[in-house]
């Protein structure tokens, strides 16, 4: 039987597309390709009767196509805090495991990919204001991401834009922002002023909680 | 000086040629660099000084050789035959940004955004919108021939239920998103197949959006 987990806490995306990611509209992306990078810091979670809380996560990936083309890769990075018993319960959720087929982002994303990179146990800095779409991922020597307002190109004012997917396997709603990522093998990423996303996550192995 | 009183509360749905998730609302580029579309509409309650404008309908086809905010576009404003020469001097003038804040709505906006502003045209309009289902229908004979309808998703073929939340927006607040299709003719002819479509409320007056 499927282990009981649940993760509750910010999140902070970005990925090569322009602004207001089209994946998010079953549109195609942007480059044609996709490679993201993404952090999660767990305020409250459980995997059975392992305590989550204060952990983090993150993650490097990228696919040649559309994410739903699959043949993609990714790097897990788990926080360098856990115990043991945390780092098996944290890759078992990010790897899709005691999770309902298409439930999560973490089971659609790694089902569409080839290859997963050995798990990274790191150190990760983590910041969110999403409502000021001001966040910052920072996992020394393997990725960073940072993000901020989208700024409107004829006044110069922050743009507020908020995208509900009310099915979504990932978040219930987000905020749209600036992102740029910068990553290191294996998944190297350098991108600046394209999409990014912050949510409050609230997931378990049957889908987000609504 | 002051301006006109008016208010138009009611649906609307447009549909442009860029993917669905118009990188517009995004302040992003549009897809294909230019951008073609249209907003039908349909007052349920509205007002312009004294004069009723419920229950009427109008619809704006536009054209820009780039994005919108570089200007240099076209509009035409098509007003409901139904509407009486009074309702249509008003709904003229609100469509094209007059008795207007500046930037206040996205008619205003458009508007300063074209330099060509063809002859309003006077025509039978048909439209039916339901903004849940993300389904529309709306028929301008010899003018506009629209659909719009849910999103597929590509993976699993079931719709997709997404919407965007602008709090702050000069259009709409909250508009769910799916797919239109669409045939134009006349000053300006343009054909869209399953691209963005937008399903939304209007709450607009004269300084604004209405919170």
């Amino acid at each position: 039987m499927a282990t009981d987990w649940m993760i509750r806490g910010p999140e902070v995306a970005s990925c090569n597309c322009s602004y207001g990611c089209p994946c998010q509209f079953n549109a195609l992306p942007t480059e044609g390709n996709c490679r993201a990078a993404v952090g999660i810091q767990i305020d409250k979670g459980h995997y059975g009767k392992v305590k989550l809380d204060g952990l983090r996560l993150a993650a490097t990936a990228a696919w040649p196509g559309p994410i739903h083309m699959g043949h993609g890769e990714i790097q897990p990075i788990v926080d360098e805090r856990a115990t043991p018993e945390q780092r098996e319960a944290l890759l078992k959720i990010m790897s899709g495991q005691d999770t309902d087929p298409g439930a999560t982002f973490f089971q659609v994303f790694v089902s569409m990919c080839d290859k997963v990179h050995p798990p990274m146990f790191k150190k990760i800095d983590f910041k969110a204001d999403i409502k000021a779409c001001d966040g910052r991922v920072s996992v020394p020597g393997v990725v960073e991401i940072r993000t901020e307002a989208i700024r409107n190109p004829v006044t110069g004012q922050p743009h507020h834009a908020k995208v509900s997917l009310r099915q979504g396997f990932e978040y219930t709603e987000a905020e749209f922002a600036s992102g740029s990522i910068k990553a290191s093998a294996p998944i190297a990423l350098n991108t600046a002023g394209r999409h990014a996303h912050m949510a409050m996550l609230h997931i378990t192995g049957h889908g987000v909680v609504r | 000086m002051a301006r006109i009183d008016w208010l138009i509360v009611g649906k609307a749905f447009g549909n442009c040629n860029c993917d669905y998730g118009c990188p517009c609302q995004f302040e992003s580029l549009p897809t294909q660099g230019a951008c073609r579309g249209f907003e039908v509409l349909e007052i349920e309650k509205g007002h312009f000084d004294g004069l009723k404008l419920d229950g009427l309908r109008a619809a704006i086809i536009y054209s820009w050789p780039g994005p919108i905010f570089e200007g240099k576009g076209q509009m035409q404003v098509i007003i409901d035959e139904r509407a009486n020469p009074k309702q249509r001097e008003a709904l003229d003038t609100i469509l094209h940004g007059g008795e207007t804040e500046e930037a206040a709505n996205h008619w205003w906006v458009f508007s300063a955004m074209s330099d060509t502003h063809h002859p309003t045209i006077y025509r039978p309009i048909s439209f039916e919108i339901d903004i849940d289902a993300r389904k529309a229908t709306a028929s301008i004979p010899g003018v506009l021939e629209t659909a719009g309808r849910p999103i597929k998703s590509p993976a699993t073929g079931q719709d997709h239920r997404v919407r965007i939340d602008i709090p702050g927006g000069i259009e709409f607040d909250i508009a769910e998103i799916g797919s239109g299709s669409a045939t134009t003719e006349g000053a300006i002819a343009f054909t869209l197949k399953d691209s963005y479509g937008q399903f939304n409320r209007l709450r607009h007056h004269g300084g604004g959006v209405i919170r």
